[in-house]
């Protein structure tokens, strides 16, 4: 079995964490492994005692060579891959597998991070839709989540923009969530890069999210937050964004309104505010 | 019984080196205007710390070369997302005499202080050296292989000889060891230095091409695609030094 072999189906084990399968991958690296036994993966892993019986039963006794069948024939990049890029190395936990469908190299491209509230205003929507053909007429990539709201106008801006558009999501692809964002996951499948970490019959569960949020702040140079209520996954995506040392742009909005606070006290916190497409585009130099 | 110091002297004395004593009778001075001018002095030793200990530590992977009786030459490059212009890179080598802890943060100076330390890192490193690769050789190889180029012109003019090169996550075509850095120019003064120098370089460079080529305001945006530039490309069409091959530039070809 081949190393990504090993890693696709690391992904597979109920009960290995994303934290876990990290571990396996920085000692297989340093060792220089390519697989590991059944009782290294657990201890490497450092998985929880309660979740080692229902692992090791699922192991031996269950049959799961049929669901490994079927992910073989699916197409995602592996970490030890040469066509990884370097940007998702520096996610923190570097997810050791990638599904995707679309443009591989729209990876290694320029690329703005836009996230936001699910429930957009009409100022983001406004500001989104006049900003971001600026941002595609100066070849930048968007990337966001395909979250309804802010993640969802990005993704359509930019498509309607001629533009190229990444979306990272938080189920396999058999889904489609929210739902009627279907028809978008299947042009972004088309026409830029849908990527996603989750086997493909995983549906969305809630930490599903966070975790995808780390994959976006990880790939982007420039991180923009358009809208953000108080304690907003959107703010978990911006910190990250500030650890990995990525530019965080928030835009401003009224005091008083609920949909600005998380990003008004973002620039509080640091964040750059954000006045017009320009300012987005000129951040660039500093990477680019 | 000596004279109370008024707090306009205390300000002053606090901007030159005080002593130890001078801070210990402050810090029983009881006034409100005393105590704060002493936490604001306090902050901004603690800031010098902190830059201290940030550029110390971006000097272990030059300080292993240096162990090893190595010499090492820090690469970064600059200009690979413009729609106009060449992609610069700079090479640099410095030792352990280099000082300069403000260049430990090169993405957050301002162009303005950028500019101006321009001379000053010039003056103190040991070696530098610059690659340019112009628009139509992005054009013919790729951004990416246009990039690798500069970086390896700038190696080679270097006068210095040197062991191995620290680079901002590529590897260049040439026979000596390099170390692949993630992060690069947030983990290594050459790097950094190196990154300062190339994006000083390009600037310049682009501020002639604005007087050759005026209207698309080369001179504030470096070629980067503005609203500005994109409106000039739109009138007046594209330059020589435009690149044909990136996709906002092809919609402007006729």
């Amino acid at each position: 079995m081949a190393q990504r072999d090993f890693l696709l189906w690391l992904l597979m084990i109920p009960g290995l964490s994303i934290k876990g399968r990290y571990r396996i991958w920085i000692y297989l690296k340093e060792n220089k492994l390519s697989k590991l036994s059944w009782q290294q993966i657990l201890t490497i892993s450092k998985m929880r005692q309660s979740q080692r019986n229902e692992a090791t039963y699922w192991f031996k006794e269950m049959n799961w060579q049929v669901e490994w069948h079927k992910l073989q024939d699916q197409t995602y990049i592996a970490i030890c891959d040469a066509a990884y890029p370097i940007t998702l190395s520096e996610c923190i936990d570097a997810p050791i597998c990638l599904f995707y469908k679309g443009d591989l190299s729209l990876l290694v491209q320029p690329l703005v991070a836009i996230v936001g509230s699910r429930q957009a205003t009409a100022y983001g929507i406004s500001v989104l839709k006049s900003w971001i053909p600026g941002l595609t007429a100066a070849g930048l990539t968007t990337v966001s989540g395909l979250a309804a709201g802010i993640d969802e106008l990005t993704h359509r801006e930019t498509l309607k923009a001629n533009g190229q558009t990444i979306a990272i999501i938080g189920t396999g692809f058999d889904y489609a969530y929210p739902k009627h964002c279907e028809d978008l996951q299947n042009t972004i499948s088309q026409l830029g890069l849908l990527l996603s970490e989750y086997l493909p019959w995983q549906g969305p569960k809630r930490h599903h999210f966070p975790e995808r949020n780390r994959i976006i702040s990880g790939l982007c140079q420039v991180c923009l937050v358009i809208e953000a209520k108080k304690r907003s996954g959107s703010l978990i995506t911006a910190m990250l964004a500030l650890e990995q040392n990525r530019t965080v742009m928030a835009l401003p909005g009224r005091i008083d309104g609920q949909y600005s606070v998380g990003t008004n006290e973002l620039i509080l916190a640091g964040a750059t505010p954000v006045l017009s497409v320009d300012q987005i585009v000129l951040e660039f130099a500093n990477f680019y | 019984m000596t004279k109370t110091e008024t707090i306009i002297e205390i300000k002053r004395l606090l901007f030159q080196q005080p002593s130890s004593e001078d801070i210990a009778r402050w810090q029983a001075d009881e006034r409100i205007g005393v105590q704060k001018l002493l936490r604001q002095y306090e902050k901004k030793q603690e800031k010098i710390l902190f830059q201290q200990r940030a550029f110390n530590k971006r000097l272990n992977f030059e300080r292993k070369a240096w162990q090893q009786g190595k010499v090492v030459a820090g690469i970064d490059e600059v200009g690979r997302g413009p729609l106009a212009g060449p992609v610069v890179a700079a090479a640099v080598v410095i030792d352990d005499s280099f000082d300069m802890t403000i260049v430990h943060d090169s993405k957050q100076l301002s162009e303005k202080t950028r500019q101006s330390i321009d001379t000053e890192i010039r003056e103190k490193v040991v070696d530098f050296a610059f690659g340019v690769v112009d628009a139509k050789d992005i054009d013919r190889l790729n951004i990416y292989e246009a990039s690798r180029v500069a970086m390896r012109q700038s190696v080679e003019a270097l006068s210095v000889p040197i062991d191995g090169l620290l680079i901002d996550a590529m590897t260049v075509d040439l026979e000596i060891p390099q170390e692949k850095l993630i992060k690069g120019d947030d983990r290594s003064i050459s790097i950094g230095a190196a990154s300062i120098l190339a994006k000083n370089y390009r600037d310049n460079l682009m501020k002639d091409f604005a007087q050759q080529f005026p209207g698309y305001g080369f001179e504030h945006n470096a070629g980067y695609g503005t609203a500005e530039h994109l409106a000039g490309l739109n009138t007046l069409g594209i330059t020589p030094i435009h690149r044909k091959s990136f996709a906002p530039v092809k919609k402007f070809l006729n």
